[in-house]
């Protein structure tokens, strides 16, 4: 009789030890505190997917386990959140490429053999403003659960997480935000003038690059503001010693407009494009040029020199000197946003919400 | 005095002539656009990843209205603030 209550009793705690719930933080360093951004999310307000891409060193103990659920915690504002619903789609893959080479395009990322985890109404909690400090914990009042209905098992490397979410008429939560985490690594930018026609305000400042896509494994992204549906030329060069006025050139520019580049490196059109609301057409057009920086050593500390020219106005636009990060962000993510009824978003390198997985 | 907008874009407190705007935003944008009413008066501001932007107000009259927004495409997010004379 005792070998086999031994024997019993061995399978028991195997049995046990391999349906052990296990809690999983990304990234490690915000399991107990509250990490330094924070981030919106999918369906809680309005319709949004976020794809986050995931590096496989964030994963390791998660190997070979089957997730069961996906949570989100409140990021540690001094404030009380209103609770609410929200309509989400999860889906999880073993995604084709890491986040430093992720897509701007959420089916790129995600690959084949996605597995649909859940879909269904999810509830964000009502939740008191949290205790003054870093520490928070993952208590019911602080997270957005997604139990799986689906098993994923993971076999390693770079994880997709996508969710697609829909608000939920009379139960949105306007201001729920989850926890989420940058990396200090930034690109530089210098401004250097030239601007020039009736946009960007008193200092004719209508082009920006914002540093934080100036990042190895991100796209930087040019943008303009100028008169609806015109067309754009972004130029990009090396910066010119001294201002060129666009009249030498036989330009019928207003006073003012000068050429800040001392060469044509390549030249990129893009139309200015009105907001699609009625209400917000006086804001003119906006015009987008997205180069892909790639994770490449030899673009590491590149510079180069950005300025517009508008056509009808014939006017160029402030002049910014920028320049890639000097390495690539090492947070080990990637999150994608975007509409749910466009293919593409906005991709982030250097920010990502913080997620906890819970396995099995 | 509460926050103005919500859904991955707010205003926290007044906004005052001459000072700043306190802005938070919600998404992974990271530009965000102020403009006194017209296309020519937009202007850009990086955003920093971290809690909260300090934007400085443009220098308008007192009871304009200014429109900040992220995005774009469908996913561009508005809220309206107006300034205050101090």
């Amino acid at each position: 009789m005792l070998p086999f209550r031994i024997v019993v009793g061995c399978c028991l705690s195997g049995f046990a030890a391999a349906q052990s719930v296990q809690h999983h933080v990304v990234p490690a360093s915000a399991a107990a505190v509250d990490a330094d951004s924070f981030g919106w999310l999918a369906g809680a307000s309005a319709p949004l997917r976020q794809q986050h891409l995931v590096a496989p060193q964030h994963l390791t103990g998660l190997v070979g386990r089957t997730l069961t659920a996906l949570e989100f915690r409140r990021t540690a504002a001094a404030e009380a959140y209103q609770g609410g619903l929200m309509n989400v789609a999860v889906t999880l893959a073993h995604a084709p490429h890491g986040p430093l080479d992720a897509s701007a395009t959420f089916a790129v990322n995600l690959g084949v053999g996605g597995v649909l985890v859940f879909a269904g109404d999810v509830a964000l909690p009502s939740s008191p403003a949290p205790s003054p400090g870093p520490a928070i914990g993952w208590t019911p009042d602080n997270i957005v659960r997604i139990a799986f209905t689906a098993p994923f098992v993971y076999l390693g490397g770079p994880l997709c997480v996508d969710v697609v979410g829909a608000p939920v008429a009379g139960q949105t939560a306007d201001w729920w935000m989850a926890d989420a985490a940058s990396d200090p690594v930034v690109g530089a930018t210098t401004e250097l003038g030239g601007g020039c026609g009736a946009y960007g305000g008193v200092a004719k400042r209508w082009s920006s690059v914002s540093a934080y896509t100036l990042l190895p494994g991100a796209y930087a992204s040019f943008e303009a503001i100028g008169p609806a549906w015109s067309i754009g030329i972004c130029a990009f060069g090396a910066r010119s010693a001294q201002p060129i006025p666009l009249a030498l050139l036989g330009f019928q520019s207003p006073a003012a407009c000068s050429l800040m580049l001392a060469s044509l490196d390549a030249m990129m059109l893009a139309p200015f494009v009105p907001a699609a609301a009625p209400a917000l057409q006086h804001l003119g057009g906006h015009a987008s040029v997205v180069l892909r920086v790639p994770n490449d050593p030899a673009v590491f500390g590149a510079t180069l020199t950005t300025q517009w020219l508008e056509w009808t106005q014939q006017a160029t636009s402030n002049a910014i000197e920028w320049t890639v990060a000097n390495a690539p962000p090492s947070l080990g993510m990637a999150l994608l946003e975007g509409h749910p009824q466009e293919p593409s978003g906005n991709l982030t390198v250097h920010l990502a919400h913080v997620l906890r997985f819970e396995s099995q | 005095m509460s926050p103005q907008g919500g859904s991955g874009l707010r205003v926290i407190g007044p906004v005052v002539q001459g000072g700043t705007i306190t802005v938070e935003v919600g998404s992974n944008d990271t530009t965000v656009y102020v403009s006194a009413g017209s296309a020519g008066e937009t202007v850009s501001h990086a955003v920093v990843p971290g809690k909260t932007n300090q934007l400085p107000v443009p220098p308008v009259p007192g009871g304009t209205v200014l429109w900040l927004w992220v995005g774009k495409g469908l996913n561009r997010r508005v809220v309206l603030v107006e300034v205050l004379a101090p």
